[in-house]
């Protein structure tokens, strides 16, 4: 009798010991991240080519994170109209990503006949290719190395109504991006 | 809010992570019929880890006698509790594939007429692993367990525990039956609240939970076995500041709502042993509910 006491004493101590130290109740996180690339522009000439720039460590779901990144995959892209001169329209839209160089393209959307207030409140989805998204994962390839992106706006022969003699477009385009975070 | 419900958990685990600071969960942006749904599987396992551990033998002295009980549980998180199914009820929007809840790991999104809308992660658990004390004393084979916490502040929140449990031994009014039998009432009470000044921020949980068992052991030596089965039911107020930056929900929007969340737990199978050695005893069992729950238990009884 006092081995199986002592039988049942050692096998109720070792499976709380390994209930409570060795099983480890976390999973990987996966949190959606979305990237903002704002254009803003107060304009006069009939074309217009807006830049912007940003950084995966302007956001704070990356930097308080970046030591545990495991991966970061590209989702989805949409461009939008914050605020438009009314009837601001173009011959086409053209947005492009670049990597940080501003040489090496990830991807390029034109949008043929824009009227910029047909996406305020209404995005527009960009769709892209298999290769474009490819290039996008790659460069977001080790991601404990932060990353930042070139973007251009550009739109030719702009066309406005009203009394001024200039336009103005706040607009942004968005890309959703998936951080895998390990425990 | 962010940290917030991670501090609850932290709060009540006791146990620190930095998984849980470096992630953290914001939900002020759920809308409130998101955030019922995301909240959901923490009322379920209120309710299983205050019915847990509540008994390893169901003889109770016919005189005085009086128990201090530790208890450790292991909860582990099915995986229908790890997702939900929005419905942000915005028009335009369709289908938006399942997001985690507070213990899920992989947010979901859908594009609004403002852009993405990203639902916040959960804290990836597994398993949640959990802590308890309780005291007992019984006299004529009736058993009143109390479990207190008081209310105490923590810089700007507050946490209390409260619960009971009213049990008695039927199988004591027949003589010579074989096994021992109980009946158990409980009744425990999760109380936090965080509430630094700013509206944004406030955040209270009242956890409810309600539980009556009937359960039996046999004692053969210093081994005993026993098993129980359980109803309990479970539900939790859930107050938070629902910031609404698009004006999507005019009614709701930019102000505290108010949640009542029923949880999932309906009945439980317990079975067990524990071993008594003098006046302490182990005990382990598994409970098969809603969260699957082992319990290890060390007490002091006499």
């Amino acid at each position: 009798m006092k081995k199986l006491n002592k039988l049942i004493f050692t096998g109720l101590l070792i499976i709380t010991s390994l209930a409570f130290n060795s099983c480890n109740p976390f999973d990987d996180v996966y949190l959606t991240l979305a990237l903002d690339l704002d254009f803003s522009i107060n304009g006069l000439l009939s074309n217009i080519f807006i830049p912007a720039e940003i950084c995966l460590s302007n956001f704070d779901d990356y930097s308080d994170n970046k030591d545990n990144l495991e991966e970061i995959t590209y989702i989805s892209a949409a461009y939008l109209t914050v605020l438009a001169t009314d009837s601001l329209a173009g011959d086409s839209l053209k947005l492009t990503l670049y990597q940080a160089d501003r040489r090496t393209m990830l991807f390029q959307y034109t949008k043929a006949k824009f009227t910029a207030n047909d996406y305020f409140n209404a995005p527009l989805e960009i769709v892209l290719s298999v290769q474009e998204k490819s290039n996008i994962n790659n460069y977001l390839k080790n991601p404990k190395v932060d990353k930042c992106f070139y973007a251009t706006l550009e739109l030719s022969n702009i066309t406005f109504s009203g009394p001024s003699q200039s336009y103005f477009l706040n607009s942004k385009m968005q890309f959703l991006t998936e951080l895998k975070i390990k425990p | 809010m962010r940290n917030i419900l991670s501090a609850v958990l932290l709060s009540i685990i006791l146990f620190s992570s930095t998984t849980f600071s470096q992630i953290g969960i914001t939900i002020n942006k759920l809308s409130p019929s998101d955030a019922s749904q995301y909240v959901k599987p923490l009322s379920t396992w209120f309710g299983t880890y205050f019915n847990s551990g509540t008994y390893y033998d169901a003889k109770v002295p016919a005189l005085f006698g009086f128990k201090f009980n530790l208890v450790g549980m292991w909860s582990l998180v099915p995986d229908d509790q790890k997702t939900f199914k929005p419905d942000p009820k915005i028009s335009g929007v369709g289908d938006v594939d399942p997001s985690a809840t507070v213990f899920g790991n992989k947010s979901s999104y859908y594009l609004s007429s403002n852009g993405f809308y990203t639902y916040p992660a959960g804290l990836s658990l597994n398993a949640v692993p959990m802590g308890i004390y309780q005291f007992a004393g019984s006299f004529f084979n009736t058993e009143l367990m109390v479990r207190f916490f008081p209310k105490v502040k923590f810089q700007d929140a507050k946490v209390g525990i409260l619960g009971f449990g009213l049990k008695h031994e039927i199988s004591s009014h027949i003589p010579l039956f074989p096994v021992n039998i109980s009946v158990q009432l409980l009744y425990n009470n999760f109380d936090f609240e965080f509430d630094d000044g700013d509206p944004a921020n406030y955040t209270k949980i009242k956890s409810n939970n309600f539980a009556f068992n009937v359960h039996a052991s046999k004692s053969i030596s210093l081994l005993t076995v026993y098993s129980g089965l359980q109803y309990e039911s479970s539900s939790m107020d859930f107050n938070y500041y629902f910031e609404d930056s698009n004006n999507q929900y005019p009614v709701e929007g930019n102000k505290i709502i108010n949640l009542k969340v029923d949880g999932d737990n309906n009945f439980r199978f317990t079975f067990g042993g524990a071993v008594k050695l003098g006046f302490f005893v182990i005990n382990a069992d598994v409970n098969l509910t809603k969260f699957t729950t082992f319990t290890t238990g060390l007490s002091l009884d006499f």
